[in-house]
């Protein structure tokens, strides 16, 4: 990949040195630490905040999902849907059972590759903690595309 | 019985019900916030169960630590048949316990005792000891110590005064002396039908109390009152009781003016006879509703082994039909909120004492893998009930009497198990860092989060409905509810997560929505109750080699169902019907034909929506099994339950293509002159099965430890907008 403004982008052997981001193995890529960073905030607060309707129907967080993003048989335009349909209920049913929350922690961004999308991995720790604690490890794939990171999913047709 | 007569009966019930009037009743509330719901753990007891103060063989100080001691159980109801009895069940065995139960004890009517067994029938006269002496001849007092009008010779003591001068005190003592709760209950002659499981708890002061005296004054006052078999007019002697309730202008204008219950001269239990067809309904259904006044929150009424005497007859007091149980539930769905459809009995000949010569009209022929044919159909009655969004559970009791021709201290049965050995109720109690207490119990049977199991072959469950978080991705979330209900199951406890419901709860989720239905089971390792080990004989006709003792899951059925609303008493044909109805030949005969199913007995959006098994969940350590259903824009109100077995579909005599248990009466023929069907060729099986033309044939205990089952109550789904799920008013 052609480098652009050095103030954009470190190279890939400095990035790579970064290890203060959690980012290794890297294989190439110009996916900066600041775009790595604000990705991983966005997602984490996004998650943290799912509670309330205007998070749920928020730019923010249906931006944290890519035009191409596939999961399980679900695009963007369904996950849009989804959560603006959750912020409705949410404020229309006094009696809405909600979504499960969740945490996410620990998270790192690695494996970055570029090809014809340049993909990395996102994984991390998930933890419900309404009464009991329950934790996960959770990965999924991100696409950068415009120097942001998105959520790419698992570019399945269907559930597994 | 012709639809005119069916429509009478319905539309009776509903004017006796007219306190409770139709108007969907209960609005559900939603699963409750987790943070709100207290920690809580299952605990497994039995409901249904006889000493020597009805038709039982046990003292109840021997009943009690067979139970609760040899078998393990966390909570214990004592419940004989009402009516009344001679025989004193508070005086202990001697000895109480002659030998260490083991296979091959022989039996001796005579003794010496140890090193022989005690007895079937309890200690000998001769001894004068034991349970089988009568009050006459143990009451200080003598026949002058027994109240009310019975006018037998020894004269026989109204269960009234059983429960409450004499059995109650014996429950408290020996729910403080071993720790846990126990208390008295009734198995109920319920009048107009056969006979209910039923507790009322206030007054009685169980363990985790231990300071003060209580009583069993109000259950007591109830089974006076209510028993068909309650034939005393005395009002309860000295106590005056006066039956007639505030709650129910209909039943002040059935009370008899003498005896101050519902009775007619020479209809002195106030059944069902020719010249009254409802009299004895319209009795069960005050019953049910004077719980509810006197004791909403301390009660249950169960009825218990529901198909066994056939479909309902007006002229007699024999078997529910549909409309009872909506009746009941319509009345109080407080107190009346479930039934045994898995009976006890499970060790007789005739399995759970269904068909034979005994029943020879129960529904379908028998028991389907050791359950009635209302819970055992996929779509059928309990699917029906459900199918209107009603709290309507399954429970599962020991109705232990006896072990048959083995004594009490043998392992071997032909009859009975003892409560908590072969079959348990597991019940969640949210009792917090607090002790198990019989209002939890009571609350956690009423809540429906509860499963039965047979033979051990679960004792662990997690199952929960919930809906997906769209943020993450699909995998992410079935990871986070599967890793919760493992938890659960290795913590023996429910998932506590927003945005989930358990068993007994509603999730309430918009249209268009993603659920994912995670489940996770214990099937324990080691040995399970079972004193044979030797290979499953059933398991054994498709080259399976199983020890008898060490039960494998097979598989597990998700099973789901449309929700479509309460239906009125007034749609008749909705309403009220038959299911398993015998029209020539006997039960438990091939041979027999049956009616098709009233319409009213049916939910035909019900079916298996997939089975699980060991290519398609996940092993872990310990025996948990853990598996996850995704179910993709939800529209319409339904719900979602699950049974499973050690019996792959397609065993010859017990299960079909589909994996449905098929009528138990294929292994041991009705006719005892025949053959079985399932040999039991290992030179362990035991010498009580029997052996015709040199071959021994599976049957009696064998049998049931070879086809076991487990059941879950369901998950409830309302979506916005579709059909409102009732259930209890918490």
């Amino acid at each position: 990949m052609a480098m652009s403004s050095p103030r954009k982008f470190l190279s890939a052997a400095s990035l790579c040195a970064g290890m203060l981001f959690g980012l290794t193995g890297c294989g190439g890529g110009d996916s900066s630490p600041d775009s790595i960073e604000t990705f991983k905030s966005a997602y984490a607060s996004s998650l943290a905040g799912l509670s309330s309707p205007a998070v749920l129907s928020g730019a923010s967080v249906q931006d944290l999902f890519d035009t191409k993003f596939l999961d399980s048989g679900f695009t963007r335009a369904d996950i849009v849907a989804a959560l603006n349909s959750e912020a409705s209920a949410t404020q229309n049913a006094s009696d809405y059972s909600s979504i499960p929350q969740v945490t996410l922690v620990n998270a790192t961004v690695s494996d970055c590759v570029s090809g014809p999308d340049y993909l990395c991995t996102l994984t991390g720790t998930l933890t419900n903690g309404d009464a009991d604690t329950t934790s996960i490890p959770f990965t999924t794939k991100l696409r950068l595309t415009e120097g942001k990171l998105r959520l790419y999913g698992d570019q399945l047709a269907s559930a597994i | 019985m012709t639809q005119l007569r069916l429509s009478q009966i319905a539309l009776a019930c509903a004017c006796v019900c007219a306190a409770a009037s139709f108007a969907l009743p209960h609005i559900a509330v939603a699963a409750s916030k987790a943070k709100d719901k207290a920690a809580g753990a299952y605990v497994t007891g039995d409901f249904h169960n006889h000493t020597t103060c009805s038709d039982g063989s046990l003292s109840m100080k021997k009943l009690i630590d067979k139970s609760v001691n040899v078998w393990g159980l966390d909570w214990f109801v004592q419940a004989d048949h009402g009516g009344s009895s001679a025989r004193n069940c508070t005086l202990a065995e001697d000895p109480f316990t002659p030998v260490t139960p083991a296979l091959g004890l022989t039996s001796s009517p005579t003794g010496p005792y140890p090193p022989n067994t005690f007895p079937t029938g309890g200690q000998p006269a001769s001894t004068v000891k034991g349970p089988n002496q009568s009050w006459q001849d143990t009451l200080a007092n003598g026949v002058a110590g027994i109240k009310g009008d019975g006018t037998a010779n020894p004269k026989a003591m109204w269960r009234w005064q059983e429960i409450k001068e004499f059995q109650y005190a014996i429950t408290e003592s020996e729910s403080r002396r071993l720790n846990k709760p126990i208390w008295m209950g009734v198995e109920t002659n319920a009048p107009g039908h056969e006979h209910v499981s039923m507790t009322i708890l206030d007054g009685q002061l169980p363990w985790p109390v231990t300071s003060g005296t209580g009583n069993a004054n109000l259950l007591a006052k109830f089974e006076y009152c209510f028993d068909r078999s309650d034939t005393d007019t005395s009002r309860g002697a000295e106590n005056q009781w006066d039956c007639s309730f505030s709650d129910s202008p209909n039943n002040n204008s059935l009370v008899d003016g003498t005896s101050k219950k519902i009775a007619k001269t020479g209809n002195l239990g106030g059944n069902n006879s020719a010249t009254d067809l409802d009299l004895g309904h319209k009795k069960s259904v005050e019953a049910v509703k004077w719980m509810n006044q006197f004791a909403p929150n301390g009660s249950y009424y169960v009825p218990a082994h529901l198909e066994r005497a056939g479909v309902y007859d007006p002229t007699t007091s024999r078997g529910f039909n549909i409309e009872h149980l909506r009746n009941f539930n319509n009345a109080a769905p407080q107190v009346a909120f479930g039934f045994e459809s898995m009976p006890g009995h499970q060790a007789s000949l005739n399995r759970g004492e269904y068909g034979g010569t005994g029943f020879v009209r129960s529904i379908a022929g028998g028991t389907f893998g050791g359950t009635g044919y209302y819970a055992a159909k996929i779509g059928g009655v309990w699917d029906a009930l459900l199918g209107e969004g009603r709290n309507w559970w399954f429970f599962a009791s020991s109705d232990y009497h006896n072990r048959g021709i083995f004594g009490p201290d043998q392992l071997e049965s032909t009859q009975d198990f003892q409560p908590g050995e072969y079959q348990r109720s597991h019940v969640m109690v949210r009792k917090g860092s607090g002790n198990i207490s019989a209002q939890g119990v009571i609350d956690g049977l009423r809540s429906g989060n509860v499963f039965a199991a047979s033979g051990q072959l679960v004792d662990r469950l997690s199952f929960v409905v919930c809906a997906v978080n769209p943020a993450l991705p699909l995998k992410a979330n079935r990871d986070l509810l599967e890793a919760a209900v493992t938890n659960a199951v290795k913590s023996n406890t429910d998932v506590r997560i927003n945005g989930c419901a358990t068993m007994g709860e509603k999730l309430v989720a918009r249209p268009g929505a993603t659920l994912v239905v995670a489940m996770a089971v214990r099937d324990p390792e080691g040995t399970n109750n079972s004193p044979y080990s030797f290979p499953n004989p059933s398991l054994k006709q498709i080259n399976i080699t199983q020890p008898l003792n060490q039960p494998v899951l097979d598989h597990i059925d998700l099973i789901g169902g449309a929700v479509t609303g309460m239906v009125s008493p007034s749609n008749t044909a909705a309403y009220a019907g038959e299911a398993g109805k015998i029209l020539t030949g006997t039960a438990g005969d091939p041979a027999a034909t049956y009616k098709a199913d009233d319409a009213a007995t049916l939910n035909t959006s019900a079916r298996k929506l997939k089975t699980f098994n060991s290519t398609s969940w996940t092993a872990s350590a310990g025996g948990i099994r853990t598996m996850s259903y995704v179910v993709k824009n939800v529209q319409a109100s339904q719900y979602f339950r699950l049974r499973g077995t050690n019996l792959p579909p397609s065993t010859p005599n017990e299960t079909d293509a589909d994996g449905n248990p098929l009528l138990d009466y294929l292994v041991i023929p009705f006719d005892t002159t025949k053959p079985g069907t399932v040999p039991c060729n290992d030179s362990a099986c035991p010498a009580h099965l029997r052996t015709i033309n040199g071959v021994k044939y599976s049957g009696f205990d064998v049998a049931a430890w070879s086809d076991l089952w487990f059941y879950a109550n369901p998950v409830y789904v309302q979506v916005s907008g579709s059909v409102a799920v009732a259930s209890i008013i918490k």
